[in-house]
């Protein structure tokens, strides 16, 4: 059954045309329900006031009576008298090649290309000219775009500048990430600040995954130890600002179930997540700890040969042990909770926390616990298995998502009685 | 098969709702292809593939705008979203096999251009293809109860509680369906009904 069950894989590789995949999605999008265009033209409202200004009344006006097909002109008014002219605007008086699609064209270009500064150039303009409250959204999706560059730059392994590249990127993505986590904090309107809060902790999660993959696709050429840390460094960052911008999404959270409920399970990653480091740690902890054992243990063995001729300074060296047991056993008792047991009681604490529906709570501690076990991570820690820890924050599947082996001999057990009734 | 995470389907729901036209992008690219896949194996014909899998996400679309204009909290059952584009996908071919009389299906255009694979030399290649081909052919003569439990847990790699949700069956329904349509494929396979 299971070479029927391999070849039964070999199915997966059916895909459709990419030239359908591709007509078949502007055509579908073009038809996604009325709703999104209504969201559209709010947003563009919200974003036209330079434009606006550059515009008059008159024309705007114009474009606005609505007949059948009416969504296609008020598409194209949005269209044309978007920020995105504005933008193109401002960027041209900037850059000497003319031509109005410049901007356009720059969009796709990556580090080392001619229009990438085109690109950079266009963006900083986009969040010169947003308002306040904008500017964290627009961070965190520049941010992203260093990731997709940063992901297409590692598949160019012909690249000679590709590790300054990639160094280069990867400083920018931190410091987008970080400018739209400090940003959020600026924010006073509380329903705004939970918006943006999300739209944060979302792409976080998602650019957690992504740098994951790229560091992995990395070619061996470029993958020194110094890009590596710099990526463990930049994945940390991101970690951060997730964790920052849950803590808020707690803290501004309203009545709505919905919501709630998907905060809450938030929270609970983030707990389950501390919880693997903390097994992590301690781990290595014991295994540090067996080592200096077996230290011990090898000195004691050298030190008895000598004690075998010194009897009556053993005796000696017995009672003054002696005297000193119960001040040994006292300090034994009182040692201190090492940083690992003292997160573990902080877990639980959290776990209770947020059976008691107290998120707040849950998410002040689980907050120390963070800066604990990532200070732990950060320190140079003895591994005498060799094996290099990483902290790439994936997740495993979710149980439900994976069916054992056992499950298909439970259906052997149930069915043999089926074996003289064909179903052919 | 990697899915969206549960938490990642829920939030691109909850996008998509708001009318996010990047969140039905992100559905579509997700989807597209297990979608087209899922329909294909049931259809073995490339061009109904690929009209019920466009008809799919325009459905799909369409009922959460309409769920959403009621006022509905829960536009999507329990928020999984793979799951209803499944059972869409389920009830179009059912349709569609109710209003033409399709009985077996040469396979076609799919197969003979599709099945790449970079390392393989030509031989291994041609190979590859008259082993799925022939693999079709004998989905094509069991059950398609069975075909279908089969295609979703082995190609599709979903898990038995997803497939439950999708055909309306109890988890130990789907168990003993599975079980029982391996078993005829088998014997078909050995039967030579897939030559």
């Amino acid at each position: 059954m299971n070479n029927l069950i391999s070849k039964l894989n070999t199915l997966k590789s059916i895909k459709p045309e990419e030239s359908w995949v591709v007509e078949t999605r502007k055509r579908v999008l073009s038809e996604a329900p009325v709703l999104d265009w209504k969201v559209t033209e709010m947003r563009n409202k919200q974003e036209n006031r330079v434009a606006d200004r550059f515009l008059s009344k008159r024309c705007r006006d114009e474009a606005l009576p609505r007949f059948y097909g009416g969504d296609v002109i008020n598409r194209v008014y949005a269209a044309l008298f978007s920020k995105r002219l504005a933008v193109s605007m401002f960027a041209l008086v900037f850059v000497v090649s003319g031509g109005a699609f410049t901007v356009e064209a720059s969009k796709s270009s990556l580090p080392g290309d001619s229009l990438y500064i085109v690109k950079i150039a266009s963006e900083d303009v986009t969040l010169a000219v947003a308002p306040k409250e904008k500017r964290p959204e627009i961070e965190i999706g520049h941010a992203g775009k260093r990731l997709e560059e940063l992901s297409e730059i590692s598949k160019k392994s012909s690249d000679s500048d590709q590790s300054k590249k990639t160094e280069r990127l990867l400083a920018s993505f931190e410091k987008k990430v970080n400018n739209a986590q400090n940003g959020l904090t600026e924010i006073e309107d509380n329903s705004a600040k939970a918006r943006i809060a999300r739209v944060i902790n979302t792409q976080t999660e998602k650019y957690t995954e992504v740098l994951a993959e790229t560091k992995e696709n990395l070619p061996d050429v470029v993958k020194d130890e110094v890009l590596l840390e710099k990526f463990a460094s930049v994945a940390e960052s991101n970690e951060k600002v997730n964790f920052q911008s849950l803590a808020i999404m707690v803290e501004t959270i309203d009545e709505n179930e919905e919501e709630k409920e998907e905060i809450t399970a938030k929270v609970k990653e983030k707990i389950d997540k501390l919880e693997e480091k903390i097994i992590i740690n301690s781990e290595n902890e014991d295994d540090a700890k067996m080592k200096d054992n077996e230290e011990v243990e090898s000195d004691n063995k050298n030190d008895n040969t000598e004690k075998a001729d010194n009897t009556e300074e053993l005796t000696d060296i017995t009672d003054e042990s002696n005297d000193d047991t119960e001040e040994d056993s006292e300090d034994l008792t009182s040692e201190p909770k090492t940083a690992t047991e003292k997160a573990k009681e902080d877990i639980e604490k959290a776990k209770i926390s947020l059976e008691s529906d107290n998120l707040s709570e849950a998410m002040k501690t689980i907050t120390n616990v963070n800066i604990t076990v990532n200070l732990k991570d950060s320190e140079p820690e003895p591994d005498p298995a060799g094996n290099e820890q990483t902290e790439d924050g994936s997740h495993g599947d979710e149980g439900d998502e994976v069916e054992s082996a056992s499950d298909e001999g439970e259906d052997l057990e149930i069915n043999s009685a089926d074996e003289t009734h064909p179903e052919l | 098969m990697k899915t969206l995470k549960s938490l990642e389907e829920k939030l691109i729901l909850k996008r998509a709702q708001r009318g996010d036209r990047e969140a039905f992008a992100e559905v579509y690219d997700f989807y597209v292809v297990k979608i087209f896949r899922f329909i294909y194996l049931k259809t073995s014909s490339k061009e109904t593939a690929e009209d019920l899998t466009s008809e799919v996400f325009l459905k799909c679309w369409k009922y959460i705008r309409v769920k959403k204009e009621k006022g509905e909290k829960e536009i999507v059952k329990g928020n999984r979203l793979g799951s209803f584009l499944y059972k869409i996908a389920r009830n179009l071919v059912i349709d569609f096999y109710k209003k033409k009389q399709v009985s077996t299906v040469e396979i076609d255009e799919v197969l003979k251009n599709k099945i790449k694979d970079k390392k393989q030399d030509i031989l291994a290649e041609v190979s590859a293809k008259q082993e799925v081909e022939s693999l079709m052919k004998a989905l094509n003569k069991i059950k398609d109860e069975y075909r279908e439990i089969i295609i979703l847990r082995h190609v599709e790699d979903l898990s038995i509680k997803e497939i439950a949700e999708i055909t309306g069956k109890s988890n130990g329904s789907v168990r003993v369906q599975l079980h029982r349509g391996v078993k005829a494929l088998e014997k078909v396979m050995k039967s030579g009904g897939d030559k």
